[in-house]
């Protein structure tokens, strides 16, 4: 486990590898939605993991649904619209996402 | 051969004679170390001319030799030339023949080296003393003046040389460099990053750096990849001397220089941080597709974390920066809004005096007051405040931009911060001479007196309407003026504790003749609209019925009633659809002038000299019709002016006669309780002269349908509705366009009321002085739902097509604005 140097927050690393363009899991979340209703964490406007598709790759990756995304090949997802976040995520030109998420009971563990 | 010399050594100087320049440049001495260049510089011209080979031995004299300066120079040297003879006429005894001509030797000797005193000052040896030959100190001699325009030629000849030279050497070097900078070894990449950076500072230099793809790509690598921060920097440097440039600037764009540069952002340096941001400046002024790329690197986020440093001139550029990247761009607004910008901007606004800098932040501000999302945020941080602060500055583009964006977020603001100050400068500057400045001043004002007691209280206290009435004077027939200074007048005349007094000082200060006059042509529905509203509030004042009357606002009132009602029935006939969007007349509906128009008379008939005017004008049937209306606060305003009227005796047999009696009654059992109220009212008067048992069969009725609530007292029906603001939400309106300012073309279909006279039209209260839902469709007109007229909860949500996010993938929204939802990848 890592701490994130800038907020101290921990996180760990994962590799998506793509199934095509099939990535099997789904996003909410974005500085342009309502973060009152985010279901993970209230008024948090990050890009979060909704639904991961058994037996595809996000699943594969180890992707979990509450996950935050923090940052995708490079590009920082934690202030981001949700049609950025979405557009990163979908480059056709990434075979292999390396995501680099944060998620509650990291601490702990 | 010297005055050959002489001659020849002249001729640089003028441009005409250039081809002579060569020959004379040869005859210098050979210590000069420019002479091998020259040469070469010149090779092929003409080598001998003519004019040299002619002029050889002249016997020189002083008389000769005065005139051959002379014949170079013009006037100067007359003089002086002149001075000698008199001077050697005068004291020619003093002298020998052989002193004269030793003198003449002497001079004749040194002019050679003055010549080159003027010209080649770097040739001649240290300590020498050459005679001189000017004798006024006010006038040079012609050797004298050509020392300046031969050193510049000197220097331009020079400098060309270099420049070749450096072209030269660049072309060479460049290849090599570039493979250097690629360099493993990080302390060979340090010392190419220098001499790559030297080089970029000349211009021919720079020009072969930028057109070399590799040598800048390598050079952004360098940048990016080095933790050297004397590498980054002269490689940050050089890009920036490559900005200045069309050619560096695609350069830079195509090698992937933009994310570079965006990290760069991040810098301790100062000076890579200078680098980096003017670099990007540029690149956003000049180079297509900058912009996108630097949202997509996340510079918005940087650019704004940069808010915070200290240096007035760097926070110019990063917030010009900013403005290029918002302007236009819903996406950029929200991230600088999630970053944090509007707080800074706001801090900006108070902090600095950088005249520059505060224009270039009031330009974000103005480009973020459009949006939605971002107008809470800057009103929050004290922005209308701040803004305020500048609007005495001399410069005008400030002042111009501040209030640009005060008027947009000014309908936003909910009383968090002390705006007295500026509300009284705004009350000042309706004063101006500046159409534009006036025009926005009236807007602000509008819109920060809805709805607001303690605004309206200022500004009366201010002697806001006296300035108000004046510019309704002066503006003239100019809409984009009167329309917004009426609404503020509109404002302060109702609902609060001073608005008996405001209503007197309109007519102490003859406003009366000025406004009535505003409801006849050219003014638009949107104008008729407003002053109608205002003329309603005046009438709450017993004291200005006679006047009004006097000027004909009661004729013209029901004459603009009737043709609105003519209007509703000629489109309803045609099978419009009618029932939702109504009868639209350059944005305004139909129905709402005559709900405005009924309910101004229904005020009006409070004077009983009025009242007889209302029944002549034979009006009661249509008011009878309007009963019928199936809008609620139509048929409140139809009762209500008809229970003024059945005060007469005369008046509640003529609506008897029109057979109101059935909807009358019908109206007593609706939910709102004013139209209940009136229709009793009315019912009540007309049974005056009825059997006993009829009378007493209304009154029941009536205990049943007044009594039901908390109860309206009698006879003081509904004019004053209880303040309970409910604003609509804020995703309703919206100014989809930051063009923000003079946005009086940008009618988009129903909010053309909007564009029309007031700038990024306030999205939800406008002029609207309502209190109680407001009316939809026309949320910022007060004659609309609610406001001074009534309440209407019942109408449907028919708020105008949003157009707030650009955000194609995006379900409709809800009352936040925001909706919350996933994607599935």
């Amino acid at each position: 486990m890592n701490l994130d140097p800038a907020t101290g927050v921990p996180f760990i690393e994962l590799e998506l590898h793509k199934d095509g363009t099939k990535l099997g899991f789904s996003v909410v979340g974005g500085i342009d939605q309502d973060s009152s209703k985010n279901p993970f964490i209230k008024n948090d406007q990050g890009i979060f993991v909704s639904r991961v598709a058994a037996g595809e790759p996000a699943e594969k990756a180890g992707l979990q649904v509450g996950d935050k995304l923090l940052e995708v090949n490079g590009y920082d997802l934690t202030m981001a619209t949700h049609r950025h976040a979405v557009k990163i995520l979908t480059k056709e030109k990434y075979s292999i996402l390396k995501m680099k998420m944060t998620r509650q009971g990291l601490m702990r563990s | 051969m010297e005055q050959a010399r002489y001659s020849n050594q002249q001729q640089p100087v003028n441009p005409q004679q250039k081809g002579y320049g060569g020959p004379g440049l040869q005859d210098l001495p050979k210590q000069d170390p420019m002479q091998n260049t020259m040469e070469w510089q010149h090779h092929g011209y003409g080598m001998d001319s003519g004019f040299q080979s002619n002029a050889t031995s002249h016997a020189p004299s002083v008389s000769s030799k005065s005139r051959v300066e002379d014949g170079g120079g013009g006037g100067g040297e007359e003089a002086g030339a002149q001075g000698m003879f008199d001077w050697d006429a005068g004291y020619g005894q003093a002298y020998t023949q052989e002193q004269v001509d030793e003198m003449n030797q002497q001079l004749t000797q040194t002019r050679s080296q003055r010549v080159r005193a003027a010209m080649f000052p770097e040739t001649l040896e240290e300590g020498v003393q050459i005679p001189s030959t000017q004798f006024d100190p006010a006038h040079p001699t012609a050797v004298q003046r050509l020392s300046e325009p031969s050193q510049m030629l000197k220097h331009a000849v020079v400098n060309l040389i270099n420049y070749q030279d450096d072209a030269d050497l660049a072309t060479r070097a460049i290849p090599e460099l570039t493979k250097l900078l690629n360099d493993d070894d990080l302390v060979v990449v340090n010392q190419a990053a220098m001499m790559v950076h030297q080089l970029s500072k000349k211009e021919a230099s720079r020009h072969a750096i930028m057109n070399s793809p590799q040598m800048v790509a390598a050079l952004v690598r360098a940048m990016s990849n080095s933790n050297d921060a004397e590498t980054t920097r002269c490689a940050a440097g050089t890009l920036h001397n490559l900005s200045h440039h069309r050619a560096g600037l695609l350069q830079i764009f195509k090698s992937g220089g933009i994310p570079a540069l965006i990290k760069l952002l991040s810098s301790p340096v100062e000076s890579v941080l200078f680098y980096a941001i003017t670099t990007l400046h540029n690149l956003l002024l000049h180079q297509e597709g900058s912009k996108m790329a630097v949202r997509l690197a996340g510079g918005l986020q940087k650019m704004v974390a940069l808010l915070s440093r200290n240096n007035p001139k760097f926070l110019a550029i990063t917030t010009d920066c900013l403005q290029i990247l918002a302007y236009g761009n819903q996406e950029s607004k929200l991230i600088i809004l999630a970053s944090g910008g509007p707080a800074a901007l706001v801090h900006i606004m108070r902090t600095y005096e950088y005249e520059k800098l505060l224009w270039t932040t009031s330009r974000v501000l103005k480009v973020l007051s459009v949006c939605h999302n971002n107008k809470p945020g800057i009103v929050e941080a004290g922005g209308m405040s701040a803004l305020g602060l500048h609007l005495g500055h001399q410069s005008n583009r400030l002042v111009q931009n501040c209030l640009w964006t005060l008027r947009n977020l000014s309908d936003c603001h909910r009383g968090t911060d002390d705006i007295e100050p500026l509300l009284q400068m705004l009350v000042q500057l309706l004063a101006s001479n500046d159409i534009n400045v006036v025009t926005c001043a009236c807007g602000i004002l509008s819109n920060l007196t809805c709805n607001n007691t303690r605004n309206k209280m200022i500004v009366s206290q201010m002697a806001g309407v006296e300035a108000l009435v004046q510019t309704l004077m002066k503006a003239g027939d100019r809409e984009e003026i009167t329309e917004p200074a009426v609404c503020a007048l509109r404002h302060v005349t109702s609902r609060h504790p001073g608005a008996e007094m405001c209503q007197n000082t309109v007519r102490l200060n003859y406003g009366i003749p000025v406004i009535v006059k505003l409801l006849h042509p050219p003014s638009r529905w949107p104008l008729i609209k407003a002053t109608v509203g205002l003329i309603r509030n005046l009438a709450l004042c017993s004291a200005n019925h006679a006047p009004l009357r006097e000027q004909g606002a009661l004729h013209r009132l029901v004459q603009l009633l009737m043709r609105a009602h003519q209007d509703t029935q000629r489109r309803s006939s045609m099978g419009s659809t009618g029932s939702q969007g109504g009868n639209y007349a350059d944005g305004v509906r139909m129905e709402d002038i005559v709900e405005g128009t009924t309910g101004a008379l229904h005020i009006l008939a409070r004077d009983s000299h009025n009242r007889a005017l209302i029944q002549g004008l034979n009006c009661i049937p249509l008011f009878v019709q309007l009963l019928y209306s199936n809008i609620e606060n139509i048929q409140r305003v139809a009762a209500g002016v008809l229970s003024e009227l059945s005060l007469e005796k005369q008046g509640a047999e003529m609506i008897e006669q029109e057979g109101a009696t059935a909807p009358l009654t019908e109206l007593l059992h609706s939910r709102n309780e004013g139209v209940a109220t009136y229709a009793a009212a009315v019912l009540y008067r007309m049974s005056d002269d009825k059997p006993q048992d009829y009378k007493k069969r209304i009154s029941v009725e009536l205990g049943n349908s007044l009594f039901r609530g908390d109860s309206v007292p009698w006879g003081d029906p509904l004019d004053m509705p209880s303040d309970n603001q409910i604003l609509p939400p804020s995703s309703m309106g919206g100014h989809p366009s930051d063009s923000s300012y003079p946005q009086h073309g940008s009618v988009h279909s129903l909010h053309s009321n909007h564009g029309e006279y007031r700038q990024p039209p306030p999205t939800m209260q406008g002029y609207h002085d309502g209190t109680g839902p407001i009316e939809p469709m026309m949320q910022d007109l007060d004659l609309g739902g609610g406001g001074d007229f009534g309440m209407d909860p019942g109408l449907p949500d028919m708020g105008p097509p949003t157009n707030d996010l650009s955000l194609d993938s995006i379900p409709p929204a809800d009352n936040t604005g925001l909706a919350f939802f996933d994607t599935d990848l």
